[in-house]
């Protein structure tokens, strides 16, 4: 004879309960963190990179950055003079709340206006992992496929925003906007959508505004 | 392929909450799993069997429960069904809806203990 014990525990509890600690600290430190998610190749360190340095001129920031190996990733944005810290995976294809709190703890008493987490390449292990970031972004490039949102709806679902990259190769590819939106509405009805050329600068100073306007300081 | 961390996560849930209820033997670990919760049923099945060799219920079954993709159709006014996870419209009337009510569940249920 069996009996049933009654518990709805979430499987991923520790993780949450780290994710929760993580916001309320980055509250009281005043700092917006932004976590960006794409799948590999889709230019996130790229973009990341000339964020950090055109932020660099006026804040204090920082970047947390996953890989699954080399700390490649880490040597590239650290040239924009930004603090970088890598953290190396191994096998493990997604980043956890855990593993953003041991890296950041060495800027725990530094005061910081942004801090980015790039996570591991990967459009669908990420989803289920809080990070405790207050943003989540979902990048995707012109050379994707406008379909991606479709394709990957978990993952868009729990963004807060779509950033489109690698608009100087838009014309190239021929890629087709209102389609890229339709599919995003599809799945995350009403999110905000930016389009950026790390490349060209094109629409990077309305994505650094963008950023601005979500600083602690700048919401009334 | 983050099945495997879910399992170990699930195992490791399950033996705190076996511990805490002072139970003995666990038969089966139920869980309810959405669509928008990220995770593959086939891959997390496989996954637990792998992950439950080497736990402290090698035994164990792990009973799944998918739960419906439900969302608030501000014209219905009540949750409804979902047409899809890649087309959140209620599947009644087809009216878009971005507010999900349903279909995130990753968590344990019940723990199915052998009653001495």
């Amino acid at each position: 004879m069996t009996r049933l014990v009654e518990v709805r525990t979430q499987i991923l509890k520790q993780n949450d309960v780290v994710a929760r600690e993580l916001r309320k600290q980055f509250a009281e430190q005043r700092r917006f963190v932004v976590s960006m998610v794409s799948s590999p190749g889709s230019g996130k360190t790229q973009l990341l990179q000339q964020t950090l340095q055109l932020l660099g001129e006026r804040y204090r920031v920082a970047a947390v950055v996953g890989d699954l190996a080399t700390e490649n990733d880490a040597a590239r944005l650290a040239s924009s003079g930004a603090m970088v810290k890598q953290i190396t995976t191994g096998t493990l294809c997604h980043l956890e709340a855990e593993m953003v709190r041991e890296a950041i703890k060495p800027w725990d008493d530094i005061p910081l206006d942004f801090l980015f987490i790039e996570n591991v390449g990967n459009l669908v292990c990420p989803a289920s992992y809080d990070l405790g970031e207050n943003c989540r972004l979902v990048l995707f490039s012109v050379t994707e496929g406008e379909d991606k949102p479709r394709k990957y709806p978990t993952i868009f679902n729990t963004a807060d925003a779509t950033v489109i990259t690698k608009m100087d190769l838009a014309e190239a590819v021929e890629f087709d906007d209102p389609a890229a939106r339709a599919s995003i509405e599809r799945v995350r009805p009403g999110m905000e959508v930016l389009h950026v050329s790390a490349k060209t600068n094109e629409g990077m100073p309305a994505w650094i505004h963008w950023l601005e306007s979500h600083l602690p300081a700048s919401i009334p | 392929m983050h099945e495997l961390s879910i399992a170990l996560n699930l195992l490791e849930v399950a033996q705190q909450t076996m511990s805490e209820h002072a139970e003995s033997e666990l038969v089966a670990i139920h869980i309810r799993l959405g669509p928008m919760s990220g995770v593959v049923r086939e891959a997390l099945e496989s996954a637990y069997l792998i992950a439950r060799e080497e736990s402290f219920c090698p035994n164990a079954a792990l009973v799944i429960e998918e739960t419906e993709l439900m969302v608030d159709c501000p014209k219905c006014g009540d949750h409804q069904v979902a047409v899809s996870l890649n087309d959140l419209r209620c599947r009644k009337c087809g009216t878009v809806s971005g507010r999900i009510v349903g279909g995130r569940e990753m968590e344990i249920s019940a723990l199915e203990v052998k009653d001495e």
